[in-house]
């Protein structure tokens, strides 16, 4: 006998606000589902993605522990270095706290040998670059469609030609609205100018990140203009770089460069900690502390939450319906198709919710990333997320819709019958 | 006005479905409990602590003491010359001049490396602790000065490797040795202190972060702010205790509260469905009983009330459950990274008795307003129509 899976359809629809609030609420749950793992999977992916020939030099003592300067060149000695620019963090603020991004002091003119394939330059939205000196823009047109190597080369020269010059990323561009030849003006936190006044950069490049664990909300300017400027406020002792990077010659194995530079400082002044970029990202992520944890057992929450919510309306809907089921099994309908009706029903209830639920999840990445880019830079719903999601939907209707099958399955025609409902 | 029994009795008629939703609703409180404890426990870390007759000098501009940089001759001179400072029947100035750092130290779980926050004191920094009684050594003694000593506070102990009693911490090359375990009952609870003088050698690092000090009563510290700020020969950015706190919660608070709301938003909302859902099915159950109910005549409003009681019910059992799985975690100690300072807190869930009442007062309004249709529904029938339904 075939299942009259039409009796299903009906049930859903007749009782729509009670089928309304269920797939509301099932629609709630996969989005938060969705965007709790989210979380967890977009501060761990960035370790995924780091670059493996890159390694990046601290102190072994603390991320604050600047390093000497002349670090730099006995590091370019070790065998096997190919390059290696200053990282300086800056820690300024543009106009206020709440706008917080990272800002970097390097060397700029290694920084995009090391980076240049870590980002696509572009040269503003109307294709315009910096000229130095001049007006922006001016061979706009004739520029648009430049290939990369073009505009990378016109940005590092217009880096070369401006102490203040700066390059920043397409979030920063996105949300502050700056544009090529703009003067950014930062306030210095750590490198505070003594007549309270903010540094002034000069944008001459803006960059969109071609990896994801590159973050689109950082400013890099040059760190020989930060020197400059603490050499005039005589503080010499200032001197260094909370970071090296580090890039590793083509063939040359990572783990001998690491030994190699941290058996060179092993006796100070500032001993040393080399890492893989993953290892030091991975770092950040270890901070987090039980963060992913935290995320983890809300997820459980929320889906065991929806879970009784799907239940609860599997349970009322048998109730009202013993004595249709009573009437099928007496038709000869067997205890297998009034059941298979029952889950059948929550299925299509907690995977209609589901759905909708996963295309607000998707369909929320990028607005979501616009407001919270500060604090989740590179928020992203992975496709495995959405799959998980699915999955438990599907899981939720199938225990949700057991429940009572089983209660229906057991009970007798007669008695079925019998009840009101 | 119908007995409260029919409403009682009309609950357990209906105990699966209703217990389904008591348990939503639990959840719901639950989770926002949690992070709220969570909030309130690293709160009552900063907020509440800090003393507004201490106060704290940076460097202009500084946020942090992490940004901060103060030279040999700024904290001579702070700490001799200021006449805000307090001095003890000896004479002596009640400030200490400190050096802050955030050094790497492993987890004791194993899950990685952390910031630490690292504090070099003068003696006069534990005396004026004790003095206000926010410092007790629980373990072993203070470190003699000019050794490289150091104590610990007690949460690390179990929470960061190789930093119990008797264990070396090594700054750079230098090895200092673990003479003492301390318990803070403020944001310090969970940093490494010892002699600010052995660790800025150890570090190579010969500038301090910040100066502390007790104010004479009575200062008028926003005057005084504005006073250093403009200060010819040392300028600097002055903070009572507990305002320098308070700008160190904003970031993770806020993240936490925004959390929270988000979650409780959804999951409440959610929560709310499944309530409305037991509701109607309850009142659609109950139509031939209604009927009765209003032949007899009862009023409407006294069916109104029944039906919302009964959800109200619902939303109380519910936020009583969802208090006692919070209560759960109540105390449990874990450790968090305060985004303002870049370092590890450590921190405890704490359930306030405010806490309490606002996850209840929660619940108990999800029932409501997912009571409110239904019951308007119920309250609505037409007599004969009811009766008729069976």
């Amino acid at each position: 006998m075939r299942t009259p899976w039409r009796l299903a359809v009906r049930h859903l629809t007749t009782h729509w606000v009670r089928s309304g609030l269920t797939v509301t609420a099932m629609i709630f749950a996969t989005f938060l589902l969705c965007f709790v793992i989210s979380v967890v999977t977009s501060l761990a992916q960035a370790v995924d993605t780091a670059a493996a020939n890159r390694l990046v030099v601290q102190s072994a003592v603390s991320l604050y522990v600047d390093l000497p300067l002349d670090y730099q060149a006995k590091i370019a000695s070790i065998p096997g270095v190919a390059g290696s620019t200053k990282f300086q963090w800056f820690g300024g603020i543009y106009q206020d706290d709440s706008n917080f991004f990272a800002q970097f002091g390097v060397d700029e003119d290694v920084f995009f040998d090391l980076y240049g394939a870590d980002m696509h330059l572009t040269a503003g939205p109307d294709g315009e670059l910096f000229v130095p000196g001049g007006a922006t823009g001016d061979a706009g047109s004739s520029r648009q469609g430049a290939s990369e190597a073009v505009v990378q080369a016109a940005i590092e020269k217009a880096m070369a030609a401006d102490r203040r010059a700066c390059v920043i990323g397409s979030g920063l561009a996105r949300d502050f609205g700056w544009e090529i030849g703009d003067t950014v003006p930062i306030i210095g936190r750590i490198f505070a100018r003594s007549d309270g006044t903010p540094w002034e950069f000069t944008v001459v490049g803006i960059y969109e990140p071609a990896k994801s664990n590159v973050d689109d909300r950082t400013l890099f300017f040059r760190y020989d203009y930060l020197q400059e400027w603490l050499v005039e406020e005589g503080q010499t002792d200032a001197f260094g770089s909370g970071v090296y990077m580090v890039n590793v010659e083509p063939g040359a194995d990572p783990a001998a460069v690491i030994a190699g530079i941290d058996g060179l400082f092993e006796n100070g002044p500032q001993r040393t900690r080399t890492t893989t970029e993953a290892a030091f990202q991975s770092l950040f992520v270890s901070m987090l502390g039980n963060v992913p944890f935290f995320m983890g057992t809300i997820g459980g929450a929320i889906v065991i939450a929806a879970m009784f919510g799907v239940i609860n309306t599997m349970l009322i809907s048998a109730q009202q319906r013993r004595a249709e089921q009573g009437i099928l099994k007496a038709l000869g309908f067997s205890d297998g198709i009034v059941a298979r009706l029952l889950v059948g029903e929550a299925v299509v209830l907690s995977l209609l919710g589901g759905a909708f639920g996963l295309l607000l999840a998707k369909g929320g990445e990028e607005p979501f990333r616009k407001v919270m880019g500060a604090q989740l830079p590179g928020y992203a719903v992975e496709w495995s997320t959405v799959a998980l999601g699915a999955g438990v939907a599907l899981l939720v209707g199938l225990i949700a819709g057991l429940g009572p099958a089983v209660g229906a399955m057991r009970i007798s025609p007669v008695d079925a019958l019998r009840s009101e409902g | 006005m119908l007995p409260l029994r029919y409403t009682i009795r009309s609950v357990s008629v209906r105990s699966g479905s209703a217990l389904l939703t008591v348990f939503g609703i639990a959840l719901t409180v639950a989770v926002f409990g949690g992070i709220f404890a969570l909030r309130e426990g690293f709160a009552s870390l900063y907020e509440v602590q800090g003393a507004d007759d201490k106060i704290i000098y940076l460097r202009v501009g500084a946020g942090s003491e992490g940004e901060s940089v103060l030279r040999r001759s700024d904290i001579e001179t702070l700490i001799k010359e200021r006449p805000e400072i307090a001095r003890d029947t000896d004479g002596a100035p009640l400030a200490a001049a400190e050096a802050f750092l955030a050094v790497y130290m492993d987890k004791a779980d194993g899950s990685g490396r952390t910031n630490v926050p690292l504090r070099g004191v003068q003696p006069m920094s534990i005396r004026m602790m004790e003095r206000e009684g926010s410092v007790t050594l629980i373990e072993g003694r203070w470190p003699r000065w000019g050794s490289d000593e150091v104590v610990v506070g007690e949460p690390l102990t179990r929470r960061m490797a190789g930093c119990a009693m008797g264990d070396t911490i090594t700054l750079n090359v230098v090895p200092f040795r673990v003479v003492g375990v301390f318990v803070h009952d403020g944001a310090q609870g969970g940093e490494v202190w010892g002699d600010v003088e052995r660790m800025m050698e150890a570090l190579d690092r010969p500038v301090f972060q910040r100066v502390i000090a007790q104010i004479v009563p009575g200062t008028d510290v926003p005057a005084l702010a504005e006073e250093l700020e403009q200060d010819e020969r040392t300028p600097a950015k002055v903070q009572t205790e507990r305002e320098y706190l308070a700008a160190q919660t904003g970031m993770l608070g806020t993240t936490l509260a925004v959390l929270a709301s988000f979650l409780t938003l959804i999951m409440g909302a959610s929560a709310m469905l499944g309530a409305m859902n037991t509701m109607l099915s309850s009142v659609a159950a109950r139509t031939h009983e209604i009927g009765v109910l209003l032949a007899v005549g009862y009023g409407r409003a006294a069916i109104f009330f029944a039906f919302l009681i009964e959800a109200a019910l619902l939303g109380a059992l519910g936020g009583l459950l969802g208090i006692l799985l919070t209560l759960s975690f109540n105390g449990i100690e874990t450790g968090l990274t305060n985004w303002n300072t870049f370092t590890d807190v450590s921190l405890a869930f704490r359930v306030t008795p405010r806490l309490a009442v606002s996850s209840f007062l929660l619940a108990f309004g999800l029932g409501i307003v997912g009571g409110t249709l239904p019951a308007l529904r119920a309250s609505r029938m037409q007599p004969v129509e009811a009766l008729r339904s069976l």
